[in-house]
């Protein structure tokens, strides 16, 4: 049950009836029993919001930052006529806009609602109850229900990190077997004869082929194809950090779905596996066409739990998933204690059969602490700052060491640094 | 050797004594503040009265004349209101009514007062009446002059037998004399312009005094020459003594009307009916449209806030010796990739190459990379700023 403005009106009126025709108890309890009658006649009268049957049409998956809408079907059943208002509550990050909706439902009818959603934040959004308030025909008191219609809205990682893949395709065609190169090197395959053109290197002339051919002829290469690429995403307690407006983690997916985008497109096969003291999610032998969109559809619920990582767990993992050399991109913040404590006892085991690229989510503050010097309190701050930036080099210094390649930048450069690292390694047939 | 032991190893027993130390300035301030107000208090208290208040003892009070007529057998008693004083007279007739304050008395009060000693058949007595009062009351007096005359101890020089008897008192003031159509009025201790005293035969039969000036009466002044026995002789003439010091708000017209009074009846049940309708609207827009969404959220804790904190541990500890080389470890592992040394070179080959690149003097660039530590903050700052632009100079050579 509900009451109006309305019911508030008619009982303010009752300060003139009780004020000049009746003063006194009996005024005032002859006005409540008028407006007590108006309320029970309306709550009696209403369409009952219990008969109304609500359907919700399934909302798809969003990318965050893209808006979407989530619409609702209701029938009336019932013999009367539904007015009132309709409340489609969603959680407060599903971002919704404009969920109260004015009901004019006549008997037997049905009607549509839609709630817009611009979600504010990655994962699953969920719907929480459907409140219908159902008014009587004196719009003074209204039954009121609320029931559960569930639902959600899936908003995936934006991947704007998307605007460097075509700059990345066309280095990546340089060196693909698309403009095959006459450059043997360690990692690239026989690609092919063609005829000898001014300028290619002699070293590379088939002379059986010549001699068959009775034209000089040159064998072209490229770089193998069909390696296999395992991303490997932290969302242990260093990934919750925030870097500016958005956790590192959600750094880490921008440059993972880069790197996956530009790889499937080498030829690549790419997998992904997120993991902190246990595997939480996870995308193996996905098709070059399926392989963005179940990505995005596995990273969307994760968040970073507050628990150590355990690398040991993460490289079992690892091992268990590949049996031949692959490139491991380990997407994870170069933090002291835990790579010192966790990666670098159990790394070797990973370098010792695969190429093991270290991805690391700068902070760009860090970086300005260390440039401002104007007064004593920024000169600890930038002490504080160039300590950890040595933290950081030593750090670097250790997993090279081990076999391990470091790409640690800032969240806007980490993602066009590790293609331009793959594309490294592509070139220089190391995977 | 008694050498006295330090108060801290002392601390066990003289710990109550520390307690009392603590509690010492609350307990004193408190006790000031009681003192005060009890000082306060007592000097205040019996300052409430004005002139010729029957209870006050200052020095224009009357208390000590009425603790002199008690003495002599007579049933004071003190009034504001005259409701009392009328209820005194019915008592009995045989009162004597002083009204010491004339001043106060207004209104129809005056006429109250008339007819009150004149069905009681009461003897009066009035301080210095003004000429309107007197009128009032049927006196058949008038004012000599509206001056004053100056107060001071005169002869009766009269047969009233009062007067007589006290001889010579502290009078003055207003002076009367009979009115022109009037009965004939004793007068006593003549000024320049009529008498200081006047007795005559009042409404009611009983002897009307009035006196010029009420001074005789005060505490201060009622030890003067007969000053105490006239009093005697005109307050203590009956068995009972009512002293009226009118209230002026006691008009006899009962309480102004109140606001409530005035509104008609039914303004308060309509605000009683407002007061319904307020509940009802505070219903109205109490009542949620479903209810609050719950939403786990997840940590904000900024990456970088590790680095922050540190920062704050050196600026509490005044590291300055800390600060100072892990900036100089920064610079010189920054100008060894710059000049392209290995990253552990030694600080010193660093500043020879640092200075040769830039062409400053080794010795400058040594002392800076690997100097003494910083004295106080401004050197701390200094020291900061020197490495950067070194930094700067050398990557730009």
């Amino acid at each position: 049950m509900a009451l109006t403005g309305r019911a508030a009106l008619l009982t303010l009126v009752g300060v003139v009836y009780v004020g000049l025709v009746q003063p006194g108890w009996a005024g005032i309890g002859v006005w409540a029993l008028v407006v007590v009658a108006a309320a029970v006649a309306d709550l009696a009268l209403a369409a009952s919001p219990r008969a109304l049957t609500i359907e919700r049409t399934p909302t798809g998956a969003v990318r965050l930052g893209e808006a979407t809408s989530s619409t609702l079907t209701l029938t009336n059943p019932g013999g009367r006529t539904l007015r009132g208002t309709l409340r489609d509550a969603w959680q407060p990050s599903a971002g919704a806009t404009g969920e109260r909706h004015r009901l004019d439902l006549p008997a037997g009818e049905r009607r549509r609602v839609s709630t817009a959603l611009a979600p504010t934040r990655r994962g699953d959004r969920l719907a929480d109850r459907v409140t219908v308030r159902s008014l009587g025909p004196l719009g003074v008191a209204a039954r009121q229900r609320s029931v559960p219609v569930p639902g959600w809205v899936r908003a995936l990682p934006p991947f704007s990190s998307r605007k460097h893949l075509p700059s990345r395709l066309a280095r990546l065609r340089e060196i693909d077997g698309r403009s095959s190169v006459n450059v043997r090197g360690q990692g690239t395959e026989f690609d092919s004869l063609r005829d000898y053109v001014d300028g290619d290197d002699v070293r590379s002339i088939d002379w059986r082929a010549t001699a068959r051919r009775r034209q000089v002829v040159v064998r072209t290469w490229r770089p193998e194809r069909d390696r296999r690429v395992l991303l490997v995403l932290d969302t242990s307690r260093t990934a919750a950090g925030r870097v500016g407006d958005a956790p590192r983690l959600d750094a880490a997916m921008d440059a993972a779905l880069l790197l996956a985008a530009l790889a499937s497109r080498a030829g690549d096969r790419v997998d992904l596996i997120a993991v902190d003291r246990r595997v939480r999610a996870q995308v193996l032998g996905a098709g070059a066409t399926t392989l963005l969109s179940s990505l995005v559809n596995a990273m969307a619920p994760l968040e970073a739990e507050r628990v150590e990582a355990d690398w040991a767990v993460a490289v079992s993992a690892v091992r268990a998933r590949l049996s031949r050399r692959a490139l491991v991109v380990l997407l994870t913040p170069l933090e002291a204690a835990a790579v010192e404590e966790g990666l670098l006892p159990v790394l070797a085991q990973l370098t010792r059969r695969h190429q093991v690229v270290v991805a690391s989510v700068a902070d760009p503050m860090v970086a300005a602490m260390a440039r401002a010097r104007d007064d004593v309190d920024q000169v600890y701050d930038a002490a504080a700052a160039e300590r950890a930036g040595l933290e950081r080099a030593r750090l670097t210094r250790l997993l090279t060491r081990l076999g391990a390649d470091v790409v640690d930048a800032t969240p806007d450069q980490l993602p066009p640094a590790l293609a331009d690292r793959y594309l490294a390694l592509k070139a220089a047939g190391r995977l | 050797m008694t050498a006295p032991l330090p108060a801290a190893l002392a601390a066990p027993p003289a710990r109550p004594a520390g307690r009392w130390r603590r509690l010492r300035a609350p307990v004193a301030l408190a006790v000031a503040v009681l003192l005060a107000a009890v000082a306060g208090l007592a000097l205040l208290g019996p300052a409430g009265g004005g002139y010729l208040d029957p209870g006050s003892v200052a020095p224009d009070g009357a208390r000590a004349v009425v603790q002199v007529l008690r003495t002599h057998g007579v049933d004071v008693r003190v009034r504001t209101r005259f409701d009392d004083v009328a209820r005194d007279l019915a008592g009995g007739s045989d009162a004597t009514v002083v009204v010491a304050r004339t001043d106060l008395l207004l209104g129809r009060r005056t006429a109250d007062l008339r007819s009150a000693v004149q069905d009681a058949g009461a003897d009066l007595a009035l301080i210095g009446p003004q000429q309107a009062l007197l009128a009032d009351l049927g006196l058949p007096l008038v004012i000599g002059s509206n001056s004053p005359e100056s107060t001071s101890v005169r002869d009766p020089s009269c047969s009233d037998v009062v007067a007589a008897r006290a001889g010579s008192a502290l009078l003055g003031g207003l002076a009367y004399r009979a009115g022109p159509e009037g009965p004939a009025v004793t007068a006593c201790y003549p000024v320049a312009t009529g008498a200081g005293l006047v007795a005559l035969t009042g409404p009611g039969g009983g002897r009307t005094t009035v006196l010029g000036s009420g001074d005789a009466l005060t505490n201060e002044r009622l030890d003067d020459a007969g000053d105490a026995a006239l009093a005697v002789g005109t307050l203590g003439a009956r068995a009972r003594l009512v002293w009226w010091t009118p209230n002026p708000a006691d008009t006899g017209v009962g309480p102004p009307p109140s606001l409530r009074d005035l509104l008609p009846p039914g303004v308060l049940w309509a605000a009683g009916q407002l007061v319904v309708a307020l509940l009802v609207a505070m219903v109205w827009r109490g009542r949620r449209l479903g209810r609050l969404v719950p939403e786990p959220l997840p940590v904000v804790v900024r990456s970088v806030e590790t680095t922050l904190g540190r920062g704050r541990l050196y600026r509490r500890a005044r590291a300055r010796g800390r600060a100072a080389s892990v900036l100089r470890a920064a610079a010189v592992e920054r100008i060894a990739v710059t000049c392209h040394l290995t990253h552990s070179a030694d600080p010193r080959e660093v500043a020879v190459a640092a200075a040769a690149r830039t062409r400053r003097p080794v010795t400058d660039v040594t002392a800076l990379l690997v100097g003494p530590e910083p004295t106080d903050d401004a050197a701390l700052v200094t020291l900061a700023r020197a490495l950067d632009s070194l930094d700067t100079e050398v990557r730009r050579a």
